[in-house]
């Protein structure tokens, strides 16, 4: 166990050592150092990061039951647009309450597509990629047939609040991802239901052995996945004032970027809320960086492939200078 | 075991019928030989590259890079073309599309072999690489009117049919289609090295310790979807008669699912052509024949969905099914 222990906290060490060279190397490359330094600048930071690092913490948790989620984006529209067609339709009768109905209606969207997916997954038995894939495409497919195609926009500025509000010097929405990683680590480290999803994403055959409940589980695990991405919509939404069924349809493969560079192993069982919020941290200063050294978005996305192997073959040599050891 | 074989191609053609009776029924256009050609020349691009892309799902890897190595090789043909007003054969440009193809492809299986990482992964990281790069080298700037050996074969047509008020014409392309077609079959089902495909995507331990060349054969896989994925390209830019380097990218998963849905089992080791071409015009003739229907073309990618989610859910179901009938000692085993 304490082995255990001393491996995990070397690959969080590697990553907290890669935002630092990040960091670093931001520094030096950024033309305006201050400009880079400045507080503003941590702070639009801090705007941009809630929605993709919560969709990343949707997106471990698959993970960790060894199954990829591609659906989450598709929950966050689903919800962000329905939560913005419940409050356009009962805002000029109850007011602001009409904001808190709707981000009710958007968490019970993001329950409601997340149990679909487990109930997919775990009663007929397809795999989780293929199930929402499938998913995937009927979420925004509904999105789609209820916007018509189109953006749902004439949100109440007070919506627009959540988005933009500071509290302490820090955006709410930096809180609420804050708390959810909060939150999801207690889930993960201290609570019942942590354990069974480890165990079970490690070895389906030991957990059934040990009279782990796959069904309920899986249910549970994408609930919780389906939850965080409803989070992630109300966050979209609220700053960019408007829903659509195909906002950030590039943030699938970032969310996976950040999960496997995080330490999330992509076959289940491995990983924890710190590495992916350290590694949310490091590709969010190296995105601001580019911003400022005014790299298109084509030539972000070529680099965040190179990251996304560089990471992959950082742990490939990493796990084998481990097995060496143990050798 | 024999009776099973083609219990899921037999599945998919009673859905087919079915679900063409009632669009048929609905409009008759649908059951003209017009509307069956059109519904052929939609499915080409994405019927070549399924073909090739059942390979890798077959052999234990999902390639999500195939639509970025279309992109790539396409474009960079083209551009290479119109710079130097290209006058020759095309089977030069065929020659170099499907060349850069086979470069990325065997880029992935390098990665994915050399790292033992799953290639959805990898691929995903290529996929952007392959794509950012062209475009912050090359620019966006899309290619309106092809060169002249590409315009003559963009303008043959094998034959085409009136039915109707609706003409649709046959574009050549398809006898790529055939090809791969043809020689995946012959792949998969006349040659040791589709012997060793199955086997390796059926379990690789077993596999490697058998003495197959696994490494070898899987770079060979994703060398072969690259190549394809090349000639998709340039079928592509022909079929449309302009290249546009946004075109393509995205489809990856729907092609995924055609092949899926065509019973290939998504861990590997499983997979038949006609299964593929069968999963591919399904989810075609659906997509296409929404306005025939009166269904607004809105609905379109909710239908796809649920195609996906029913179709993957019922082969799914069986074998979960199927394995619960086993004795415990059995279920031990796998």
């Amino acid at each position: 166990m304490k082995k255990f222990i001393k491996i995990a906290d070397a690959g969080l060490l590697r990553l907290f050592f890669i935002m630092v060279i990040a960091f670093a190397f931001m520094i030096i490359l950024v033309p305006n150092t201050s400009l880079f330094l400045k507080w503003s600048n941590f702070q639009s930071m801090m705007f941009q990061l809630p929605e993709i690092g919560i969709l990343s913490i949707a997106v471990m948790f698959a993970m960790l039951l060894g199954g990829i989620d591609l659906s989450v984006v598709g929950i966050a529209n689903l919800s962000g647009i329905l939560c913005s067609i419940v409050i356009l339709n009962t805002y000029n009768h109850i007011g602001v309450v009409s904001i808190l109905l709707g981000c009710i209606a958007a968490l019970a969207v993001g329950l409601g597509c997340g149990f679909l997916n487990g109930l997919i997954i775990s009663r007929l038995g397809v795999p989780a990629m293929l199930a929402t894939l499938g998913t995937m495409q009927m979420f925004s497919g509904i999105g789609i047939a209820i916007t018509k195609g189109s953006a749902v926009i004439g949100l109440p500025g007070e919506y627009g609040r959540i988005g933009t509000l500071m509290i302490l010097g820090i955006p709410l929405i930096m809180w609420i991802f804050i708390i959810v990683a909060l939150i999801t680590t207690i889930l993960l480290q201290k609570r019942r239901i942590g354990w069974e999803i480890y165990l079970l994403g490690t070895s389906e055959k030991s957990a059934r052995f040990t009279g782990i409940r796959r069904v309920k589980v899986t249910l549970q695990t994408f609930m919780i996945s389906g939850l965080l991405s409803s989070i992630a919509g109300i966050i979209l939404t609220s700053r960019s004032m408007s829903a659509k069924a195909d906002y950030g349809s590039s943030y699938i493969l970032q969310c996976l970027l950040i999960a496997i560079l995080g330490g999330i192993s992509p076959f289940g069982g491995f990983g924890k809320v710190v590495g992916v919020v350290i590694s949310i941290m490091t590709l969010q200063i190296l995105s601001s960086g580019f911003n400022m050294l005014r790299f298109s978005s084509y030539q972000k996305t070529f680099i965040w492939g190179l990251v996304l192997i560089f990471a992959i073959i950082i742990n490939y040599y990493a796990d084998q200078r481990k097995l060496k050891k143990k050798i | 075991m024999k009776k099973n074989k083609f219990k899921n191609e037999i599945f998919l053609i009673l859905t087919i019928i079915v679900l063409a009776l009632l669009i048929g029924i609905r409009n008759p256009v649908f059951f003209t030989t017009a509307n069956f050609v059109s519904i052929i020349r939609n499915l080409i691009i994405n019927g070549i590259m399924a073909f090739a892309i059942m390979l890798g799902i077959i052999i234990g890897g999902i390639d999500v890079s195939f639509p970025a190595i279309a992109v790539v090789s396409m474009y960079i043909t083209n551009r290479y073309a119109e710079s130097v007003n290209y006058s020759g054969s095309p089977v030069w440009l065929f020659v170099i599309a499907m060349s850069i193809g086979l470069l990325l492809g065997m880029i992935n299986g390098f990665l994915i072999t050399k790292f033992k990482l799953p290639a959805f992964i990898v691929t995903l990281g290529t996929s952007s690489i392959f794509y950012g790069l062209l475009i912050s080298t090359l620019g966006g700037k899309q290619v309106n009117r092809l060169v002249l050996p590409l315009e003559t074969i963009a303008k043959a047509e094998l034959f085409r049919v009136t039915s109707g008020t609706s003409t649709s014409a046959m574009p050549v392309t398809v006898l790529f289609l055939i090809a791969v077609m043809f020689i995946v079959y012959l792949l998969l089902n006349r040659t040791m090295t589709g012997r060793m495909i199955y086997a390796i995507g059926g379990d690789k331990v077993s596999a490697r310790k058998a003495g197959f060349p696994v490494d070898r054969i899987t770079i060979l896989v994703y060398g072969f979807i690259g190549l394809v994925s090349g000639l998709a390209g340039i079928c592509h830019s022909i079929q449309s008669r302009m290249c546009i380097p946004t075109d393509l990218m995205g489809g990856e998963m729907i092609i995924i699912a055609m092949v899926v849905l065509g019973g290939t089992k998504i861990s590997g080791g499983k997979g038949t052509v006609l299964g593929t071409f069968l999963g591919v015009f399904l989810i075609t003739m659906v997509r296409s024949s929404l306005i025939l229907v009166g269904i607004p073309s809105v609905w379109q990618e909710f239908l796809t969905g649920v195609i996906i989610v029913a179709g993957t859910g019922i082969s799914a179901y069986q074998v979960l099914r199927d394995s619960r009938k086993l004795v415990p000692v059995m279920e031990e085993e796998n």
